[in-house]
C-alpha cells in the first residue's frame, strides 16, 4: 500500500534533510555571531577608551603624536570624532578639524557620501563630519543629497551645506524649503537659525511672493518662527490678496498684533469652517473683550472645532476668570454652547 | 473512480503542498524582511543625530482601555507618565469594572469630575462620566458602561486631542523612546495611516519601576515557545509583509493609528480580534479609495507583555484568536477583489496559512494517523513526514533567530540562545501541534456562530 505514496518518499526525505542541513549551518552561524559580536564589543570598547582620550588632548594641543588606525577602525573613529565634535567649543572643534584633515578623514568622507553601495549609516555620517570640516569639495554633492527622496538625509545634508557656506546655501535651502513638504518646518528653522535668520529674510519674501498656495503656508511658518518682528508686514500683504483657505488660516494664525484683529473678525463668519476655527483663535489672542459677543455665536456653530476654539478664545479674553466664565456660560441658550464653555472653563480651572 | 490508493495519493500531494507553500511563505516573508532588516538598522543610527526628528513630533493621544485592571492600572499611569516624548496626553477608559481600577485611580490622581464637551466622531456605549486630574494634568479618566475593549477605544477616541493614537493595554509595558520609535513611520511617510511595534514577552524579564532591567527567558517551558514564535510570527514576518505594505495585523496591545483613518472606518468594531479587524479594514478601505496608504510595521522592540504560562490561558487565548481572526477575516472579505498586494497576494495567504491552516494541519494529522493504522503509510514514510516537518519548522525558526542575532539581540545570554535554537526543531514535537488544535477548534467555534447567526462578540 506504501507503495501510492512511493514517487513523493524521496522528496520528502530530501527536503528534509537540505532544511536540516541548512538549519544546522544557520546555528552555526549564530553562534559565530555571538562569538564575533562579544569580541568586537572588547575590542571597540577598548578603540573607544584609548581614542576617546586621544581626541581629547588633540581639543587641548594639535599636535599630539596620533598612531595610525586599521581599516576597519575607520567607521568607529569617525564616529567618535562626530560625536567630539558635537560636545566641543569652537576652538576645540578647529583643532579637531585639523586633526581631521592630517589623518585624511575628509577624503574618506568625501569617498563614503558618493558610494551609495556602502549603506546610509556611513553615508550620513559622512554628511555630517563633513558639515563639521566645512568641506568645499563636498558642496555639489551635498546639494544632491539635500534633494533626495530621504527626509532625515537630505535634511542632514541641508545642515551640512549651511555649516559650509550660509551664504550660499541661502538660495539653495529656500528652493528646497518651497519644494518639500516632508521636511519638519521646526528641524528646519533650527538649521536655518545656525546659518543668519536676517540672511534669509529676502529670499524667503520673494519666495512667498511667487509660491503657490501650498508652498506660502509653509514659508510663513519658517518665517514667523525665523523672524517674528518681519512676519506682520507679509501678512498683512498676504492677507490683502489671497483667496486660498490654506493660505488665509495659515496668515490668521501668524497674526500677533491687536492692530490685525480685524483681519481675523472678516473671516468669523466664513464659509470656510477652518477660517471660523482660525479666526476665533486669532481673536482670542489679538482681540478684546468687545469680541466675545462675536464668539459666543460661534459657540452655536454647526462644527466642534469652531465652537471649542471660540471657548478657548472666550476663556483667554476674560483671563480664564472662574465667575466670568461661569456668567457667561449660564448666558447661554444652546446647551452646547454652554457645554463647550464648560469644557474650557473645567480644563483651565482642574480644581 | 477513483481507487483508494488515488485518494491516499491526491491527498498526500495536496498536504504536503499546503505544508511545503507555508514554509516558503515565511521564508520569502524572512527574506523580505532581512532586506528591509538593514535600512530599518541603518535608520536607527540617525535617531542620535544633531538634526534627527528628535523633539519635532507630533502630540500623540494614548488610549488606554481597562477591565478589571486592578493590579496593573496604578504601576500603567506611572510608567506611561515617564515616556520620553515631548507632548502626549493619556486617557484611560475604564470600561465598566467590576473591581477597584476606577477607584484607584480616583485615589491615586485625585480625580474629579470634569466637563467634557466630547466631539461625537464613532458610536460607543454611553460614557458615564469623565474625570481630570489636578495632580497630573497630562491623565484623564473616562469611565463607561462595559462593552468590550473596541467600544473603549471608540470611546476614548471621542475623547482624544491629537492627531494620532497610541491604543495600548494596561497590562503591557512600553519602552520609554516607544512613541519616537513607533512614531517615525508616520513622519518619514505621511501616508501611513497605522503602525505598530514589535512586541516582546515579559515573562522571565526582571522588571522594576516600570522599567525592564534584564532580559531572560521565562521558566515554563509553554511561554519558552511563544518567545520563539513572537520572535518568528511577530516580528520577521510581519516585518516582511511591512515592506510590501501587507501587514494583516498590527498588535492590539501596542498599535499607532492616524486619528482621522480611524474615524474614517468608524472606529474599532467588536470581534474578538479587534486588531486584525482594524488592519484589515484600514487596507479595505483606502484600497478601496484608491489613495497611497501605508501600514507599517516598526520592529524596534517597543512593547513588552504577559504570555499564558498555563495551558487553561494559553488554549483560551489561541481559541479566540482564531475565531477573531476568521470574524476579521469574513467582515472584510471584499479585500480579494482589489487590486493591491494585500488584495492578491497578502489576504489569500492570510486566509489559506492563518485561517484554513489549523484545518488543513489537523487535517493532514488525522490522515497521517489513519494512512499509518490502515497501513497505507509506511513507517519509514511517517520518519520522513515527521523529520520534513521538524526541518521545515526548524529552518524557519533558525533563520529568524539569525535575524534576531543580527539585529536586536534581546537575548544578551548565550544559554538563552542555544535554549531557543533547541526550541527551534522541539516545537515541531508537540507545541505546533497543539496550537493547530486549539486554533481548529476556534475555527469550529467560529462556525457554530455563524451557523446559529449570532453577531460578533469581542466582550470579556
Amino acid at each position: 500500500m506504501d507503495s501510492d505514496l512511493a514517487p513523493i518518499v524521496p522528496f520528502v526525505v530530501w527536503s528534509a534533510l537540505v532544511s536540516l542541513c541548512a538549519s544546522a549551518g544557520l546555528i552555526l552561524c549564530v553562534c559565530v555571531l555571538r562569538l564575533r559580536v562579544a569580541i568586537l564589543k572588547r575590542r571597540l570598547a577598548a578603540f573607544y577608551a584609548a581614542w576617546g582620550a586621544r581626541l581629547r588632548r588633540v581639543e587641548e594641543d594639535v599636535d599630539v603624536e596620533l598612531p595610525p588606525v586599521a581599516r576597519w577602525q575607520t567607521y568607529f573613529l569617525l564616529d567618535l570624532w562626530v560625536a567630539e565634535c558635537r560636545g566641543a567649543d569652537a576652538v576645540a572643534r578647529e583643532r579637531l578639524c585639523v586633526i581631521a584633515r592630517r589623518m585624511q578623514l575628509d577624503a574618506i568622507c568625501l569617498r563614503w557620501i558618493g558610494n551609495l553601495s556602502r549603506g546610509g549609516r556611513r553615508r550620513m555620517l559622512s554628511i555630517i563630519a563633513l558639515g563639521y570640516l566645512r568641506e568645499p569639495r563636498a558642496w555639489d554633492t551635498l546639494c544632491r543629497i539635500a534633494a533626495e527622496d530621504d527626509p532625515l538625509q537630505s535634511m542632514t545634508a541641508a545642515w551640512a551645506l549651511v555649516r559650509q557656506d550660509p551664504q550660499r546655501s541661502v538660495r539653495v535651502l529656500v528652493a528646497l524649503l518651497q519644494k518639500r513638504d516632508d521636511w519638519s518646518h521646526v528641524g528646519m528653522t533650527g538649521i536655518l537659525r545656525e546659518a543668519g535668520v536676517d540672511l534669509f529674510e529676502g529670499p524667503l519674501s520673494e519666495a512667498m511672493a511667487s509660491g503657490s498656495p501650498v508652498e506660502i503656508p509653509r514659508l510663513l511658518r519658517v518665517l514667523s518662527a525665523l523672524l517674528p518682528s518681519r512676519t506682520p508686514d507679509v501678512v498683512r500683504r498676504l492677507l490683502a490678496s489671497a483667496r486660498d483657505p490654506e493660505v488665509i488660516g495659515r496668515c490668521l494664525e501668524a497674526l500677533v498684533s491687536h492692530e490685525d484683529a480685524g483681519y481675523a473678525r472678516a473671516h468669523l463668519e466664513s464659509g470656510d469652517y477652518h477660517l471660523r476655527v482660525h479666526a476665533a483663535s486669532a481673536l482670542g489672542r489679538i482681540g478684546s473683550e468687545d469680541d466675545i459677543p462675536a464668539l459666543c455665536r460661534l459657540l452655536g456653530d454647526d462644527e466642534w472645532w469652531v465652537r471649542h476654539r471660540a471657548a478657548l478664545a472666550i476663556g483667554a479674553l476674560v483671563g480664564f476668570d472662574a465667575r466670568r466664565l461661569a456668567e457667561l456660560q449660564q448666558a447661554q441658550a444652546a446647551p452646547r454652547a454652554a457645554a463647550a464653555l464648560g469644557q474650557v472653563a473645567a480644563e483651565a480651572l482642574p480644581s | 473512480m477513483m481507487s483508494r490508493g488515488d485518494v491516499v495519493f491526491i491527498l498526500s500531494v495536496v498536504l504536503l503542498a499546503y505544508f511545503i507553500g507555508l514554509h516558503l511563505w515565511y521564508l520569502l516573508l524572512n527574506l523580505f524582511s532581512l532586506v528591509t532588516l538593514y535600512g530599518v538598522l541603518e535608520a536607527r543610527v540617525t535617531q542620535d543625530l544633531p538634526h534627527g526628528w528628535t523633539g519635532f513630533e507630533p502630540p500623540v493621544t494614548l488610549l488606554v482601555p481597562a477591565y478589571n485592571e486592578a493590579d496593573n492600572i496604578v504601576s500603567c499611569v506611572r510608567a506611561l507618565e515617564q515616556l520620553d516624548y515631548p507632548e502626549f496626553e493619556i486617557i484611560i477608559i475604564d470600561d465598566g469594572s467590576r473591581d477597584e481600577t476606577l477607584n484607584l485611580l480616583r485615589h491615586e490622581l485625585s480625580l474629579r469630575p470634569s466637563f467634557e464637551a466630547s466631539q461625537e466622531r464613532v458610536a460607543s456605549l454611553p460614557v458615564i462620566d469623565v474625570y481630570a486630574s489636578p495632580t497630573h494634568p497630562r491623565v484623564r479618566v473616562i469611565e463607561k458602561e462595559n462593552g468590550g475593549k473596541p467600544d473603549a477605544v471608540n470611546a476614548g477616541l471621542n475623547y482624544a486631542r491629537s492627531p494620532y493614537i497610541l491604543v495600548t493595554d494596561a497590562d503591557s509595558l512600553l519602552e520609554p523612546h516607544c512613541l519616537r520609535s513607533a512614531l517615525r513611520p508616520f513622519l518619514q511617510d505621511p501616508d501611513t495611516v497605522e503602525s505598530g511595534g514589535a512586541l516582546r514577552v515579559l515573562n522571565g524579564c526582571r522588571v522594576a519601576g516600570g522599567r525592564i532591567e534584564s532580559v531572560g527567558l521565562p521558566d515554563s517551558v509553554l511561554a519558552t515557545f511563544q518567545v520563539l514564535e513572537y520572535i518568528r510570527a511577530y516580528l520577521f514576518a510581519r516585518m516582511g509583509l511591512s515592506s510590501v505594505n501587507g501587514v494583516n495585523v498590527v498588535s492590539g496591545a501596542f498599535y499607532f493609528v492616524k486619528r482621522q483613518a480611524l474615524i474614517d472606518v468608524g472606529g474599532t468594531f467588536l470581534t474578538f480580534a479587534e486588531d486584525t479587524e482594524l488592519t484589515l479594514h484600514l487596507h479595505r478601505h483606502f484600497g478601496a479609495l484608491g489613495k497611497r496608504y501605508r501600514i507599517t510595521y516598526v520592529p524596534d522592540p517597543v512593547c513588552w507583555t504577559d504570555v499564558p504560562a498555563t495551558f487553561r490561558s494559553f488554549a483560551r487565548q489561541r481559541i479566540i484568536w482564531q475565531r477573531g481572526l476568521w470574524e476579521s477575516a469574513a467582515r472584510n472579505i471584499r479585500l480579494l477583489f482589489q487590486p493591491t498586494f494585500m488584495g492578491w497576494i497578502g489576504f489569500p495567504a492570510l486566509l489559506v496559512f492563518e485561517c484554513l491552516g489549523p484545518v488543513l494541519e489537523v487535517g493532514g494529522y488525522a490522515f497521517v494517523v489513519w494512512a499509518y493504522l490502515a497501513g497505507v503509510l509506511s513507517v519509514s514514510s511517517l520518519q520522513a513526514f515527521a523529520l520534513l516537518g521538524i526541518g521545515l519548522g526548524g529552518l524557519i525558526s533558525m533563520t529568524s533567530i539569525l535575524m534576531e542575532e543580527l539585529s536586536f539581540r534581546i537575548y544578551p545570554r548565550f544559554r538563552d540562545l542555544l535554549v531557543l535554537s533547541a526550541l527551534a526543531f522541539l516545537e515541531n514535537l508537540g507545541f505546533r501541534q497543539l496550537n493547530s488544535v486549539l486554533r481548529f477548534l476556534g475555527t469550529l467555534q467560529w462556525l457554530y456562530r455563524v451557523a446559529m447567526r449570532r453577531p460578533p462578540d469581542g466582550r470579556p
